[in-house]
């Protein structure tokens, strides 16, 4: 259990159980109800502050905690897979291909769907991983973030919204993937690849320049 | 008459009032385009107007020059004979949109966006103009992409009264375009985390700016959450004040700002390029 500090909030979560015959009723049920807890602070996803924390179990059913990831640089990807801004980044391998860099230099990639059943836009948990899966998703983690709690902390306004989290728990980045705001693949190439230029100025112990950008996206619905 | 297959039949989107035609596309993008012109004849060298009309489907909105937070702006690529030349698209006021917890600048239903197209000087027979139109609409559950190719045929000649009811509307269009009136004198002082606006009429008889709302054509300065209106302002003559918050991406100093002043009681919205002195 956590102990937290400030607010608790305490979200069902829908899991995706892979196929487990041995599961029982009672097992699939410790599964699917899971706690996603996170500590709220004043200033929440401030640059050149401590990122809010949150834990939350990913699509395995693995526990991933942001404080517990203390000493890697973290990357926070919002998606959502039927927005034409995200498809431009997943249809071209352009995400996955950056996944995939990161990752193998340690970096910890966390993509998260939020938003809420009610805004009648929501795509449910198992959906969202079959989609990431299907596309090839390098990410290391895929939480599922119906309540929208860990969204709503870091204020993740559209997708894809970009955050990176340097090995101290410090906000380093928060915004768009790039400076191009379109739909097409074409604009990909001449665009300035904020993310990466974020990874790599963090990963080599320096400050980041370019910090904050404004996302843009397709609104995550709370 | 041009005569039709079944399969560009299939990809006209809409069938257009004169010459132009419209292309399928990949993205339907929940709006209804094309393209009018003013006339089917040119003039080597000379101008012709001309405009995209948009319509989006009900429910969903299409978006302004600054789109506001989300969205995307309408654009076009034209591919143009050489040494022909086509403006920017124009855009009209639009309005707020609040969809989730996104304020953006919108449009809903029918939108024109004039624009003008010059033949080169040495332009003869027939020539073809085409352009790539892309465009996002979206509504409270999601944001879909659209694409079109709009084309047009046009012929060297004298002023050809076959698209007169294109013309009425291109002008119609034209008239709707915010414009800079010498009128006006603004002043903005940015403190305290806002932008507060002075505007003062050099003449005691022009139109009251009173409930007027601020639209920003340069985007990340002021923020989409809140309307900007105008109130009436203080001192001799007629004054008006309005207030924006700064956008949490703006520059630490704000140095220019391009806005238009969209109301009810404005012949047409007034466009104001502010630059500090």
């Amino acid at each position: 259990m956590c102990d937290l500090p400030t607010q608790h909030k305490h979200n069902v979560i829908q899991q995706q159980t892979k196929s487990t015959p041995m599961m029982t009723a009672k097992n699939m049920f410790t599964a699917m109800v899971s706690a996603i807890s996170i500590s709220i602070s004043a200033n929440a996803a401030e640059v050149g502050k401590a990122a809010p924390d949150f834990s939350a179990k990913d699509a395995k059913g693995v526990d991933v905690s942001l404080s517990a990831l203390k000493g890697k640089v973290v990357v926070l990807e919002w998606v959502n897979h039927e927005c034409p801004f995200v498809v431009k980044h997943y249809g071209s391998k352009n995400m996955q291909k950056l996944q995939q860099t990161y990752t193998a230099k340690g970096v910890v990639w966390i993509t998260i769907n939020s938003g809420s059943k009610a805004s009648g836009s929501y795509t449910d948990d198992a959906t969202f991983i079959k989609m990431s899966e299907e596309k090839g998703s390098k990410a290391s983690h895929l939480i599922g973030d119906e309540s929208g709690a860990i969204g709503k902390a870091y204020d993740a306004k559209v997708t894809p919204h970009m955050f990176v989290i340097d090995a101290k728990g410090v906000l380093a980045y928060n915004g768009a993937i790039d400076s191009k705001k379109s739909t097409d693949t074409a604009d990909l190439a001449g665009a300035e690849n904020y993310i990466a230029k974020a990874l790599d100025t963090v990963l080599a112990d320096k400050p980041v320049e370019t910090a904050k950008t404004e996302p843009y996206g397709c609104g995550v619905k709370y | 008459m041009n005569s039709f297959t079944p399969s560009a039949l299939a990809g006209l989107a809409l069938l257009p009032l004169g010459y132009s035609q419209v292309a399928g596309s990949p993205h339907e993008g929940n709006a209804k385009v094309d393209l009018l012109i003013a006339d089917s004849h040119y003039q080597a060298g000379k101008p012709i107007r001309a405009a995209v009309r948009m319509s989006y489907d009900p429910g969903y909105h299409g978006y302004w020059i600054n789109p506001g937070e989300g969205g995307m702006k309408t654009e076009v690529k034209w591919n143009l004979p050489d040494g022909w030349s086509a403006s920017e698209l124009s855009f009209p006021a639009p309005q707020r949109e609040v969809t989730g917890n996104l304020s953006s600048y919108a449009y809903h239903g029918e939108v024109l966006l004039p624009f003008e197209l010059t033949a080169s000087a040495d332009a003869s027979g027939e020539v073809r103009i085409v352009g790539e139109l892309s465009w996002l609409a979206c509504n409270d559950k999601g944001c879909v992409p659209g694409d079109a190719v709009l084309s047009v045929t046009l012929h060297s000649g004298a002023s050809s009264t076959s698209t007169q009811q294109e013309h009425k509307l291109i002008d119609l269009a034209w008239s709707q375009i915010p414009e800079k009136d010498p009128l006006w004198e603004v002043n903005i002082d940015d403190r305290d985390g806002s932008l507060h606006f002075t505007i003062h009429a050099k003449s005691d008889n022009a139109t009251t700016l009173e409930g007027a709302e601020i639209f920003p054509i340069d985007e990340q300065i002021i923020d989409p959450s809140s309307a900007v209106l105008i109130e009436i302002g203080d001192g001799v003559g007629k004054n008006f004040k309005a207030s924006a918050k700064r956008s949490e991406y703006a520059p630490k100093e704000i140095t220019s700002l391009k806005f238009i002043v969209k109301s009810d009681k404005l012949k047409r919205p007034i466009l104001i390029e502010w630059k500090k002195k």
